[in-house]
């Protein structure tokens, strides 16, 4: 697979991490057409037989450093999107879909840091070495955050004290 | 691990994360068996891992965004970098030949390749001369606005319909009749709150655009550029990359709007 074949299978990825970080559909479409951007002019760059996935996460993290650094683009919005309650609405069970409101909103809340380790790892399967390659950062430091981040997701999602939701996979 | 009561916070992640080696990995579960607490906590972190893909994973075949598909057609900036040098060289002509400008844009053009680029660079040009005119940056304004569309329409040879980028803050102040490499071209020019403008270039298509927006760029001023068959446009302008964002999203849902009428 040449290197821009590989960028390109990357993109789903992309856009759902940078949808579920910037909990904003527009602002995550702009910074995927950044990180494409860059990283097309960029992969010459590029290791071939390195982790794609891993690189092109670090040229989104940079490039969303200096968004946030040079625009006063507020942090990411803690309401509910109109994409993400419309896929809750769509799911039958009552219990589980206030323990996906739940959980939807504990993510909202978690600091910037710690939501950003833990879709890394969650959602995009990064290994602990990837993430913190991507993010900059030392390993240990990924895993206190991501430890930190499952502790307060769990806490918000038991402390409603709610029936258990099954594992339906 | 034997002394402790319950797993660490690193090794009930490393396990539910596959991080482990498969010694490790045999230890915990091992150890999870007997240790229902620290059961229950992989049961919830996996859980969690769960209902994050419930919540945050894209429906299979959700299309690349427009600015994506944008960004690979026109593979990058590279394509178009070699082009920013010569249109800096266009520019000089222009200032240095004042009203033999255009002559010497035209020499410019001949020696590069692609027809596009041409286009583009004539449009970035034509915002150069006419938009930094505090005088009389239109021939006629926008008070008989379809006195001046249709008249250009006809030099044109196309009915030509200007954009509305009131939502993005431009309204239209008038427009031009323009030389395009000895065809004719109108340009219309548009203006924001703060005086800031954007031209709309606009000729009879030539085949060598594409309906996919294309992005040029030379210092500080900024063109989109495509085509829908009939007419091929360019929109140029001095701003920043989301202010031109924001206006071609007015445009591609104008685009869309018009298309499923």
């Amino acid at each position: 697979m040449d290197k821009r074949t590989a960028l390109v299978a990357e993109l789903p990825h992309l856009m759902r991490y940078a949808r579920s970080l910037t909990r904003d559909a527009d602002a995550a479409d702009d910074l995927v057409q950044d990180t494409t951007t860059r990283a097309l002019s960029r992969l010459n760059l590029f290791q071939a037989g390195t982790n794609m996935r891993a690189w092109l996460f670090t040229v989104m993290h940079n490039l969303h450093r200096q968004n946030l650094r040079k625009s006063s683009r507020r942090a990411a919005p803690q309401q509910i999107s109109e994409e993400i309650e419309s896929r809750i609405a769509a799911i039958d069970d009552a219990n589980q879909r206030l323990a996906l409101r739940d959980m939807d909103r504990a993510v909202a809340e978690l600091p910037e840091e710690q939501r950003q380790v833990l879709l890394m790892i969650s959602l995009e399967d990064m290994s602990y070495q990837d993430t913190a390659t991507a993010l900059g950062i030392p390993v240990g430091t990924v895993m206190s955050r991501l430890a930190r981040a499952r502790e307060r997701l769990r806490r918000a999602v038991d402390g409603q004290n709610r029936p258990q939701l099954r594992s339906v996979t | 691990m034997t002394e402790a009561e319950h797993l660490s916070d690193l090794d009930v992640n490393a396990y539910v994360d596959g991080e482990l080696d498969a010694q490790e990995l045999a230890q915990i579960e091992v150890w999870l068996a007997d240790h229902p607490d620290d059961a229950a906590r992989v049961h919830a972190y996996k859980l969690q891992k769960l209902q994050l893909h419930m919540l945050y994973d894209l429906p299979k075949n959700t299309p690349l965004p427009v600015g994506v598909r944008e960004a690979l057609a026109n593979t990058g900036v590279r394509r178009w970098l070699p082009g920013w040098r010569q249109l800096a060289a266009g520019l000089m002509l222009v200032a240095v030949g004042g009203a033999g400008g255009w002559w010497g844009v035209n020499m410019v053009e001949q020696s590069q390749r692609t027809p596009g680029t041409q286009f583009v660079n004539r449009a970035i040009n034509a915002y150069a001369v006419y938009a930094y005119d505090g005088v009389r940056p239109v021939e006629i304004g926008a008070k008989d606005e379809t006195d001046y569309v249709s008249w250009l329409s006809e030099r044109l040879g196309e009915p030509v319909r200007t954009p509305d980028l009131t939502p993005a803050g431009f309204d239209l102040i008038g427009g031009r009749l323009v030389n395009d490499n000895g065809e004719p071209a109108a340009l219309f020019m548009y203006e924001n709150d703060s005086g800031g403008r954007v031209t709309l270039y606009v000729r009879r298509g030539t085949g060598v655009l594409d309906t996919n927006f294309r992005i040029a760029a030379h210092q500080d001023k900024i063109a989109l550029y495509w085509s829908d068959r009939v007419l091929d446009y360019a929109l140029a302008g001095e701003m920043t990359e989301s202010q031109m964002k924001k206006i071609r999203k007015t445009i591609s849902q104008a685009i869309e709007a018009r298309a499923s009428t």
